[in-house]
């Protein structure tokens, strides 16, 4: 299997992780008194963050040239950083340190983004690494 | 002597240039170095927790309203939030009877869920002139102790963005933090009675109501008492019960036999998934290696005929075994780092039982404990799979097959 | 005396029971310089009893001296090292190691015995007299059951070995291929080096200065 493969299947099912995590593995918390929560907001942001990282992982798959593969791969390390940015510092999850969304689906997310920038940046990088050395 | 660089560098080229192979021998390592890195951690956590709960447990004795135990129960063990009230001359009883040390009330009630992202609380006033649970774990002074007006918070219950709590409406400054117990008291925040009557004022505003605030200081919660080294606990009961009605007692050593109890059943699903798992991992390396060598023995044949000696055809295994082990231990260790550490809070929440983490170095043990195991597990395997090496016959395997 | 001697030399193994000899008691000594061959069908012992003169495989009795060694007599470390330097062995089939390139396999002998590489100059020379020089870089699984075969044998004479032992070479070769082999081998002997090839293609027996049969583990000299 060539590199751009396992690469691309790998961020693939990172990307489908992402969408998994606040809405099966760490759920997050539904509304309350007919509020939503920020770890709602967060959800519905990864779950869409999640789709895109699937999508760009199958196209580095797919994509015919290795140039095209690694751009894919960089984007798809752009969306690992925001998976991590959402929880974190853009939306954020609840309060409380005990509540599911942040004990639970914080840090899984800031984990399964960690993973998608490391996968990619390796996907980029060796093609950069490559196309220097001719 | 270059050899042992020139058998790391053969067998790290073997192991690229099989990578299928390869990666489910580490897989194998992996699991191994993960569950005892992880059953390890949970293992001393649980324990470390227990420990530090019977410390902090300063009470020998507590006095609670009838049908209220379960109840007190969750406070002390999980921090659920609860309250419960009976008449505050049950305090008078506890004192002047023989064999009580020291005696003091708490008065339990909860914040509310519907602010915005934040659990209820458990609210926990004391008196601190006769306070002896609480008090002596004050880990942080922000300010002098419990004013009035501020409030001490659990080691778990994080403040605002300014330091402060918000109860009611109200925002409280925190005067101090409890260092961590391991009990339900992490979860809390305690106040004084004078503070109490506040926060129960806005409550009320609010349209909440524990208790008539005008006549809070009629009531308590619960009674802790200390007793005397060697006192009959018994007999202390009977005489309370003698001057009280409508009370029930917690003793600490039953409470925390009945945690060990549970600590036990919890631990040993621990061991055996992490013997099970151990186990596998291990089988598994001498299962693929086994395999392996019996694909190999051509190229050990190879080996032979080019004047390896049988020495260095065992190193050349033992590199691989070695390197996948270790390098599979490593991986398992990082992907235990990422669990223990990141979903602390959430294994704590589901256990259920009192859960602390142990002091680093420990934890780091543990690791540097599953990264060994694992490379010997590969380093055996691989040695197990060229035993066979020895009988001079087995080189004798290029005819066959040809 | 003889560079490579077997004396009474016997390999007896155990089948459903009962035991045989797939070597009968055979007497045999080569030189430097010297090319034999020996032919006989298979199954009649041919590989055990070169396993046996390079002490790959004990023999039951008797024995085999290399350079004044008696093989019985020393080391598994010390026959390692004979078969690292003295002894080239090509055996049946292919023997390339799968995870080296062409290069690092002719190499590799090297690798395993800490001695002094030979020059790229003669790595280059080998390369070209047998027609792999562009196949240096390559991995065993891209290259064809000849180019193999022509790998094994430059990987066999690079250091200019005392002796050097074939077993089937040209097996699987065409007639083209064949007569290339042989002729390589021929030369080596002419520099000094005794070489043994074991054949069942009775029309190569030509190039040898001296032919043996084998049938049912004896050994007779062809005259």
């Amino acid at each position: 299997m060539s590199k751009n493969k396992i690469t691309g299947i790998v961020i693939a099912l990172l990307g489908l992780l992402t969408a998994l995590i606040p809405t099966v593995i760490f759920k997050v918390c539904a509304a309350m008194d007919g509020k939503f929560m920020k770890c709602h907001w967060t959800s519905q942001v990864e779950v869409a963050l999640g789709i895109t990282v699937l999508v760009l992982g199958l196209l580095i798959v797919l994509a015919k040239e290795n140039a095209a593969s690694s751009a894919y791969a960089a984007a798809s390390a752009i969306n690992g950083v925001l998976v991590i940015l959402i929880p974190t510092v853009v939306i954020g999850v609840c309060g409380s340190a005990d509540m599911p969304c942040n004990s639970g689906t914080k840090p899984a997310l800031i984990i399964a983004g960690a993973l998608v920038i490391v996968v990619a940046l390796i996907n980029t990088i060796s093609y950069l690494a490559s196309k220097k050395n001719g | 002597m270059s050899g042992l660089k020139d058998s790391f560098r053969f067998g790290i080229r073997n192991i690229r240039k099989r990578p299928y192979r390869s990666f489910c021998l580490m897989l194998a390592a992996v699991i191994g170095s993960y569950a005892l890195f992880v059953g390890l951690s949970l293992k001393s956590s649980l324990n470390n927790g227990l420990g530090r709960m019977k410390e902090r447990m300063g009470a020998d004795l507590m006095i609670v309203p009838e049908e209220s135990e379960i109840k007190a129960r969750n406070i002390l063990l999980t921090g659920e939030p609860e309250f419960f009230y009976m008449n505050a001359s049950v305090a008078k009883a506890a004192e002047d009877i023989e064999g009580v040390e020291s005696a003091t009330s708490q008065f339990y009630f909860t914040s509310l869920s519907s602010d915005c992202c934040s659990t209820r609380v458990q609210l926990i006033a004391f008196d601190p002139d006769t306070d002896f649970v609480i008090a002596p774990w004050i880990d942080e002074k922000v300010t002098s102790g419990a004013e009035n007006g501020s409030v001490i918070i659990g080691s778990e219950v994080t403040p605002l963005a300014n330091g402060k709590v918000k109860f009611f409406g109200s925002e409280y400054k925190v005067a101090g933090k409890l260092g961590e117990t391991a009990t339900g008291l992490d979860h809390s925040v305690f106040m004084t009675r004078d503070t109490m009557h506040d926060l129960l004022n806005d409550a009320k505003d609010k349209g909440y109501q524990f208790l008539n605030p005008e006549d809070d200081s009629s009531w308590v919660s619960t009674v802790l008492i200390r007793v005397n080294d060697g006192a009959d606990i018994t007999n202390i009961e009977k005489e309370i019960y003698k001057k009280a009605n409508g009370i029930r007692f917690i003793e600490t050593d039953k409470l925390l036999s009945d945690v060990s109890v549970k600590l036990g059943s919890v631990e040993s699903i621990i061991n055996i998934t992490l013997t099970v798992l151990l186990v596998f991992s291990f089988l598994t390396m001498i299962l693929f290696f086994s395999v392996i060598f019996h694909e190999r023995k051509k190229e050990f044949a190879v080996l032979r005929i080019l004047g390896t000696s049988s020495r260095r055809i065992c190193l050349f295994s033992l590199t691989e075994g070695i390197t996948i082990g270790a390098a599979g231990g490593v991986a398992g260790l990082i992907l235990g780092v990422l669990t223990v550490f990141p979903f602390n809070r959430f294994i704590e929440n589901s256990l259920d039982v009192p859960y602390l983490m142990p002091a680093v170095s420990l934890v780091i043990l543990y690791g540097v404990l599953g990264v060994i195991l694992t490379t010997l597990f590969g380093s055996v395997s691989s040695f197990l799979s060229t035993l066979s090496l020895s009988h001079a016959e087995t080189y004798y395997t290029m005819r066959a097959g040809e | 005396m003889a560079f490579l001697k077997a004396a009474r030399l016997v390999k007896e193994y155990e089948r459903r029971g009962k035991s045989f000899r797939a070597v009968d008691d055979i007497e045999f000594a080569i030189d430097k310089g010297e090319f034999v061959m020996i032919e006989g069908e298979s199954g009649s012992g041919k590989t055990t009893f070169l396993n046996l003169l390079t002490g790959l495989t004990d023999p039951t009795s008797g024995d085999v001296t290399i350079d004044g060694k008696t093989l019985k007599d020393i080391s598994d470390k010390d026959i390692s090292k004979i078969r690292n330097e003295k002894i080239k062995y090509i055996p049946q089939g292919e023997s390339l190691l799968s995870a080296l390139t062409v290069r690092e396999n002719i190499l590799f002998p090297f690798t395993i015995g800490g001695t002094k590489r030979p020059s790229e100059e003669r790595l280059l020379e080998v390369a070209e007299k047998l027609g792999i020089t562009e196949l240096l870089d390559e991995y065993p699984s891209e290259l064809s059951g000849g180019e193999m075969r022509r790998a094994t044998i430059a990987r066999a004479v690079i250091n200019r070995p005392s002796l050097i032992i074939a077993d089937e070479p040209t097996g699987s070769l065409d007639q083209a291929n064949t007569s290339k082999v042989m002729d390589i081998f021929k030369n080596i002997a002419e520099e000094g080096t005794a070489v043994i090839v074991v054949t069942h293609q009775k029309e190569t027996l030509g190039y040898a200065s001296k032919v043996y049969s084998m049938s049912e583990g004896k050994l007779t000299e062809n005259s």
